[in-house]
């Protein structure tokens, strides 16, 4: 199956479920007299992932060359990771703190794109500091934006 | 005359110019290193702008736009490998020079056009969008609506051949706008009683997660960065002479022309422009055959091209309301975020203001040019900065943005959410230009359809009576009818070719 098709199955679903959800859970009382109402846009985005779901699904496509995949099966594990690493760091800072959290993740990120290079703890670490309290007077004196520091 | 004075009285402040020379050399730095942009550089500055005096932020944002634009040059010529998109056809002879161990010269051409084309621009725009204005204040929602849709189309059908991905991308980037509350009758939808989602998704969430995040993250799973040992090379400093501009004027003025009007066309800008005018230079040169092996008119065409389109893709922006790319995209929503009504009216409500951006957009094409002449010396050191430290400060910068947006730990949270929208587009190779537009220009979208039908007294045929509304609809489902046939047709002879071959 191709991505192609793929993405017409994903965008065909989206568009029904549009449709299901505007139907059931949008409150369509009109309060100006003319007016399409609030379904009406959400009924035309699911419109447009219907049919050009359908016209995805439909054309015919040449064969896919052999073509590098997007990543591999150790990239997609890097990528996510790091996003996991960035989901703990939003719990970090809104329970830690901005100045623990931010350290901890600015060491930890600064230590993934560091792997296998000669990078040693000393300098990530006072990089992870530096840049925190920069980031700290930045925001918090700068620019007045409260930040629970820890 | 007195609005151009009380702009430059303004950018003239010390505060003022140390904000516009930190916002130039950021746009510089991000636009010159290959993989981020200046684009990047507005995304994660904007929130910080939330705070600010309204000038101050879009003389910042004006800077850092410039900046960005004209710093892609640097690594087309340093390295091989463009900064930004806007600079891909400089690398054809550009990199040529430090080839041949020479590119201070062709460093001092890209800066220069940079300029010559950046500010003229920006003055031709300050004529034109007026013009304009006067004359789109005349039109009603129904053609408004109808130009809003023209130009995502337009987009859509210029920058891919893919049409269906292309609508799919639109409707990708209105989704997101219909979650909250609606305009018009101030419906909830789509909440499902979650208080986060009822003021809907913040712009900077939005772009920080689709563009900063999505890029970092792939950056790092892919692993594949620019070498820093390229930059070892030495740049004796600015050595430009005048007989250098003279032997290359009608060069310059043309490309400069290509640059204005392919810029003011949604969705093209930069990208375009500078391919379009390196083909044209060469093409029309008395010895074509000197292209691509260090000719310096094939630096000047991109890069006066590729800055005049920013003049280009202003006026629609402050004339219209209407964004002429991504970047444009993203200070038409910090003006909004300051307050501002953007629009045709914007020319006569807020006339100070609007002189404010053309100004601080050639004042700061001024900084940027003068930065690149004494800090030229510089510009291996940029590819030095090693990537395990930069990101991780980019990566901090753009989710503390996120929060700022809102003050709320949910911001970065939805960030998150639209780093994995981000990953899902770049997989399905689904383009960028149409979510932002539809995304930007989709409450305008649905605000205008509405007033159109529920003010007129003959309802949806509005759109058929009006008659800006309806050559404009007529056009725009004429494009999707020809995109989505010539998608069609063009994939029926790839298949009978491959059938054949086989």
């Amino acid at each position: 199956m191709t991505k192609d098709r793929v993405l017409a199955g994903i965008s065909l679903c989206l568009g029904i479920l549009m449709f299901v959800l505007t139907f059931f859970t949008v409150d369509p009382t009109i309060r100006i007299e003319g007016d399409p109402g609030p379904q009406f846009f959400p009924y035309v985005c699911a419109s447009i992932f219907i049919l050009f779901g359908i016209i995805l699904a439909m054309r015919k496509s040449p064969e896919e060359i052999e073509k590098k995949p997007f990543l591999t099966k150790i990239q997609w594990i890097k990528l996510f990771s790091l996003l996991g690493v960035l989901g703990i760091y939003i719990l970090l800072i809104a329970f830690a703190g901005f100045c623990i959290g931010t350290c901890i993740l600015l060491f930890v990120v600064s230590s993934m794109f560091a792997y296998g290079k000669n990078v040693s703890i000393y300098k990530r670490g006072i990089y992870s500091i530096l840049v925190t309290v920069v980031m700290y007077l930045l925001f918090r004196v700068a620019l007045k934006v409260y930040l629970r520091v820890c | 005359m007195e609005y151009v004075f009380s702009a430059l009285h303004f950018l003239v402040l010390p505060q003022t110019l140390i904000f516009c020379l930190f916002g130039t050399l950021a746009g510089l730095i991000l636009g010159a290193i290959p993989g981020l942009s200046g684009g990047m550089a507005i995304i994660i500055c904007l929130p910080l702008t939330f705070g600010m005096d309204p000038n101050l932020a879009i003389a910042v944002l004006m800077s850092i736009y410039i900046g960005g634009i004209s710093g892609g040059y640097i690594g087309s010529i340093l390295l091989g490998i463009p900064g930004t998109t806007n600079s891909i056809a400089t690398v054809y002879d550009g990199y040529e020079f430090t080839k041949q161990g020479r590119p201070a010269k062709a460093l001092s051409v890209a800066a220069t056009a940079n300029f010559f084309g950046t500010a003229p621009s920006l003055i031709v725009a300050m004529f034109l969008s007026q013009v304009i204005a006067r004359w789109a204040v005349k039109l009603g929602p129904a053609a408004y609506f109808s130009l809003c849709l023209f130009a995502i189309v337009l987009v859509i059908s210029l920058s891919k051949e893919d049409i269906a991905k292309g609508m799919i991308a639109m409707a990708l980037g209105l989704l997101p706008t219909l979650i909250g509350i609606s305009p018009i009758s101030s419906t909830k939808r789509f909440t499902y009683g979650i208080i986060h989602l009822q003021g809907g998704f913040s712009l900077a969430c939005v772009m920080i997660g689709l563009f900063a995040g999505t890029t970092i993250l792939i950056e790092y799973a892919k692993g594949d960065r620019v070498n820093g040992s390229f930059a070892d090379v030495k740049i004796e400093g600015f050595c430009l002479k005048l007989k250098d501009i003279g032997h290359s004027i009608v060069n310059i003025i043309r490309s400069f022309i290509i640059g204005l009007f392919v810029g003011f066309l949604p969705g093209m800008g930069g990208t375009i422009s500078n391919v379009t005018a390196y083909s044209i230079a060469k093409n029309t040169a008395k010895h074509p055959e000197e292209f691509g092996k260090g000719n310096l008119d094939g630096v000047w065409a991109p890069e006066v091209a590729n800055n005049a389109s920013i003049g280009g893709a202003v006026i629609p922006m402050i004339a219209l309301g209407i964004p002429g790319d991504a970047t444009t995209a993203l200070l038409l929503s910090a003006m909004t975020i300051q307050g501002l009504t953007v629009g045709p009216l914007l020319f006569t409500t807020q006339t100070s203001f609007v002189y404010l951006i053309f100004i601080a957009g050639i004042f700061a094409a001024a900084i940027c040019f003068l930065s690149q002449i004494f800090g030229m010396k510089l510009f291996p050191s940029i590819f030095k900065i090693p990537y395990h430290f930069l990101y991780p400060a980019i990566l901090v910068c753009s989710f503390m943005g996120a929060y700022v947006s809102n003050y709320s730990y949910v911001e970065m949270g939805f960030a998150l959410i639209f780093i994995l929208v981000g990953i899902f587009m770049r997989y399905f190779d689904i383009p960028s230009s149409p979510f932002i537009l539809s995304f930007v220009l989709g409450p305008m979208l649905e605000k205008n359809f509405r007033n159109a039908v529920s003010y007129a007294l003959n309802g949806y045929k509005v759109f058929y009576t009006d008659r800006t509304a309806f050559v404009l609809l007529f056009i725009t489902f004429s494009i999707i009818l020809y995109s989505v046939l010539r998608d069609l047709f063009t994939r029926k002879r790839k298949l009978k070719v491959d059938t054949q071959n086989k």
